[in-house]
C-alpha cells in the first residue's frame, strides 16, 4: 500500500520549493533592475550629496563670500573625485572627508597642528559646522589624530543614517519594480501554486533546477552596478529564466475567459507575489536552501564520505 | 641524442602531470570570509618559522625580487607565507635586516594584502582552524599568503615596495596579459557553503606577476566605507593586453584591488571613469564573489578572481585610449623600467 501521507508531504514540499524558486528568481531580477535604476539615476550619488549638504550647509566659509559647502566641493581632494560633467561621486571615504574639512578650516599650507585646527574653527563665522566642529574637538585631548577620528566618526554616523534613507528609498523602488514585474509577467501566486500542484512535470523541472548544480562551469555572480564593486550578485541564467516561462506569462485564454471572480483571484495572487518578491533574494535563497536540505534528507541518506565532509565543513575552528 | 631528449621530455611531462591536475579543497570559516572579502589588507601577528636571508634575483617567473617567509598566525590559522616585494631595494632592506635578526618562533606584527591562490596547494585539503605544522622551509605548501607586505614590524613599506620590480639595471619580465588571463579565465572551481564554512576546490595554477592595461569601468570604492580599519580601494575594470588596445582579454570587467596611499592608488584616484592604466598585478581569489556564489549545494563554476595592483608601469600602446582603425603591434615584449 502506498504511503499516501509521504506522497502528499513530498508534493507539498516540492510545491513549496518550486514556488520559492520562482520568488527567488523574480527577486533577483527585481534586484538587478533596481541596481540598474540606481546606477542610471545616480541615486547613490544624490544620496551622498544630500548627506554632505546636511552636514556642511548653513555655514559661511572663512575669509570668503563662498559657503563652506562650496569651499568643500572646490577642495582638490573632493573636486578630483568628480567625474566628467561634474557628476558627484557615489562614495567618499571618511578619511578624505575629514582631511578636506580640516584642511579648509585650518587654512594653512603644509602640515597642520591641533592648535591650527582649533584656531581655524574659532575663526569661522557662526554656523552649524562651527558648532559641530567645536563639539567634536572638545573630546580630542588636544590631539590632531583624535580630532580627525572624531570628524570621521561624525561623517560615518551621518552616512549610516544616509544609508538608512537610501535603503528606505530603495525599498520603495523595489516594491514599484515588483508591482510592474509581477503584472507584466502575470506572476500570480495562486495560479503558480495551482500549476505546480496539478502538473508533476512542471513541479519536477523546477525542483530539479532548484536543487541541481549547473552542468557546465560558468560565472554565477555579476556586478549589476559597475560603481558597486563590493556588491556582486548571483545572476539569473538564461536557463533559469526559461524555467520562469513554465509558470509565468499571459495567455489569450486568460484575457478572454477572465470574469470578475478570476480577476479578483488574480489580483490576490499578484499581491502575494509582490509581497514575496519585496522580501528580497537573500531571504528566499536561505529558505530554499533549508527546504532543499529537508527534501534531500528525506530522499537519500548521505554516504559516510559525504557525511565526513559535511561534518568537516560544519565545524571549522573560528578564524 | 634526439631520442634521449624525447624520452626526457616525456618523463618530465609524466612527472608534471599529477601536479597539473592536483586539486585541493580549502575550507574557510564563514566569519573569516565575511571579514576579509571586501578588504585589501589584514594585520596579523606572524610567528616567523623559516625565511630566506636574501631576496630572489630579478628576471622572470619566480625570479621576482621578492623575499619569502613562512610562519603561522592566529588570525589566519592556515599554512601560509608572507612576501616582501622589491625586497632588494634600500627601504625594504631595513625590513629584511629585521627579519634576518628575528629568531625562529618570534612573533612579528605584519600587515599586507591577503591573498588566496592555488599556486602551492598541498596534497591534502586545508581547513582553517586545523592545527598548522611548523614550516621547515620558506615556501611550504600553502594557498594563503600575505603578499605584498605593506607594514613589517611597524615599518610602513607600502609606498616604497609597490613599484615596478627592478634593482639597478635589472628589470622584471612579467607574464603578458593574453597568456596569463587566458589561464585565469578558464580556472574551474567547486564552491559550497555550510552555516559556518565556505569551501573552494580548485586546481594548481601559476602566473603570479602579470602585466596588463586596465580601463576603469566604474568608480573606485573605498573599503573604509564598510570597514574603517581597511585601506583598500576596489574598482571594476576592463582588461587589455599591452599590445592590443581594442580587444579586452576578459569577457567582463574584473575587480581590481588597490592599497591606499601607494603610487597605484594615487594614480587610480586621478583617473576618470574610462581612464586607462598600465599596471603590474597579481591574482587572488575573489572572496566577495565566492561568498555570493556559495550555496549549500556545491556549485561548479569558474574560479572567481580579482587582481591586486602592485605597480604602475610606463604607458604602453593600450594604456592610451584606442584610436579607430589603429593597427595592433603583435609580439612586442614589454619590460619595466625603473
Amino acid at each position: 500500500m502506498p504511503n499516501v501521507n509521504g506522497l502528499l508531504n513530498s508534493t507539498v514540499l516540492d510545491l513549496g520549493i518550486g514556488l520559492i524558486f520562482i520568488y527567488l528568481l523574480l527577486a533577483i531580477v527585481c534586484t538587478a533592475i533596481n541596481e540598474w535604476f540606481s546606477g542610471a539615476l545616480g541615486l547613490r550619488s544624490s544620496n551622498l550629496a544630500n548627506a554632505i549638504r546636511q552636514l556642511l550647509d548653513n555655514q559661511q566659509g572663512s575669509g570668503s563670500a563662498q559657503s563652506f559647502l562650496d569651499q568643500f566641493y572646490a577642495h582638490p581632494l573632493i573636486s578630483g573625485m568628480m567625474t566628467p560633467g561634474n557628476k558627484h561621486p557615489a562614495y567618499l571615504a571618511s578619511r578624505t572627508f575629514a582631511t578636506a574639512v580640516m584642511d579648509l578650516v585650518a587654512n594653512k599650507q603644509g602640515t597642520i597642528a591641533f592648535s591650527n585646527l582649533e584656531e581655524g574653527i574659532n575663526g569661522l563665522p557662526p554656523g552649524d559646522v562651527k558648532t559641530a566642529l567645536l563639539a567634536l574637538i572638545q573630546n580630542a585631548d588636544n590631539s590632531l589624530q583624535k580630532a580627525q577620528k572624531n570628524i570621521e566618526q561624525w561623517f560615518d554616523d551621518t552616512m549610516d543614517r544616509a544609508s538608512g534613507w537610501y535603503k528606505s528609498h530603495s525599498q520603495k523602488i523595489t516594491i514599484a519594480i515588483a508591482v510592474l514585474l509581477t503584472v507584466a509577467t502575470n506572476a500570480d501566486t495562486v495560479k503558480i501554486a495551482r500549476t505546480l500542484w496539478q502538473s508533476p512535470t512542471v513541479r519536477a523541472t523546477l525542483v530539479e533546477k532548484a536543487t541541481s548544480e549547473t552542468a557546465s562551469p560558468q560565472p554565477v555572480v555579476e556586478y549589476p552596478d559597475k560603481n558597486a564593486p563590493l556588491k556582486p550578485h548571483r545572476k539569473v541564467t538564461k536557463d533559469e529564466l526559461s524555467k520562469l516561462q513554465l509558470v509565468l506569462g499571459w495567455s489569450e485564454e486568460e484575457w478572454k475567459a477572465s470574469d470578475g471572480k478570476a480577476w479578483l483571484e488574480r489580483v490576490l495572487g499578484w499581491i502575494l507575489t509582490i509581497a514575496a518578491v519585496s522580501l528580497g533574494a537573500p531571504f528566499w535563497f536561505g529558505l530554499l536552501s533549508k527546504l532543499v536540505n529537508i527534501r534531500d534528507a528525506g530522499n537519500k541518506p548521505k554516504t559516510s564520505d559525504e557525511q565526513d565532509k559535511s561534518d568537516k565543513q560544519a565545524t571549522p575552528k573560528a578564524a | 641524442m634526439l631520442t634521449l631528449r624525447k624520452i626526457s621530455s616525456f618523463l618530465a611531462v609524466l612527472t608534471l602531470l599529477p601536479s597539473t591536475f592536483q586539486a585541493e579543497t580549502l575550507t574557510l570559516s564563514s566569519s573569516f570570509v565575511k571579514q576579509v572579502k571586501n578588504k585589501a589588507t589584514v594585520p596579523i601577528h606572524l610567528e616567523l618559522d623559516a625565511h630566506l636571508t636574501s631576496p630572489h634575483t630579478i628576471g622572470k617567473g619566480g625570479d621576482d625580487g621578492d623575499i619569502h617567509m613562512a610562519g603561522r598566525a592566529d588570525e589566519v590559522q592556515l599554512p601560509m607565507v608572507a612576501e616582501i616585494m622589491n625586497a632588494g631595494l634600500p627601504p625594504e632592506a631595513g625590513s629584511v635586516k629585521i627579519m634576518n635578526q628575528t629568531s625562529s618562533g618570534q612573533i612579528v606584527p605584519v600587515t599586507g594584502v591577503w591573498r588566496i591562490w592555488f599556486e602551492h596547494p598541498s596534497s591534502g585539503d586545508q581547513v582553517q582552524g586545523d592545527s598548522v605544522d611548523v614550516p621547515t622551509n620558506s615556501n611550504p605548501d600553502h594557498v594563503f599568503e600575505i603578499h605584498p607586505i605593506t607594514n613589517f614590524d611597524g615599518q610602513d613599506i607600502a609606498d616604497s615596495s609597490l613599484i615596478p620590480i627592478a634593482k639597478g639595471q635589472k628589470t622584471y619580465d612579467a607574464y603578458p596579459a593574453h597568456i596569463a588571463f587566458a589561464t585565469y579565465e578558464k580556472l574551474k572551481a567547486t564552491i559550497s557553503a555550510s552555516d559556518t564554512a565556505v569551501s573552494i576546490t580548485a586546481g594548481k595554477v601559476g602566473y603570479n606577476y602579470t602585466e596588463f592595461v586596465i580601463e576603469l569601468a566604474g568608480q573606485p570604492q573605498f573599503a573604509s566605507k564598510t570597514d574603517p580599519s581597511d585601506n583598500g580601494i576596489f574598482v571594476l575594470a576592463n582588461i587589455y593586453d599591452t599590445d592590443d588596445p581594442e580587444e579586452p582579454v576578459t569577457s567582463d570587467p574584473r575587480r581590481m584591488v588597490f592599497v591606499e596611499n601607494t603610487e597605484p592608488a594615487k594614480q587610480l584616484l586621478a583617473k576618470p571613469e574610462g581612464g586607462r592604466m598600465h599596471v603590474l598585478g597579481i591574482p587572488r581569489v575573489n572572496l566577495a564573489e565566492v561568498d555570493a556564489a556559495a550555496t549549500s549545494d556545491p556549485v561548479d563554476t569558474l574560479l572567481p578572481y580579482e587582481m591586486i595592483i602592485v605597480a604602475v608601469l610606463p604607458d604602453s600602446d593600450a594604456a592610451s585610449q584606442p584610436e579607430p582603425n589603429k593597427p595592433s603591434q603583435p609580439g612586442r615584449k614589454h619590460r619595466q623600467n625603473q
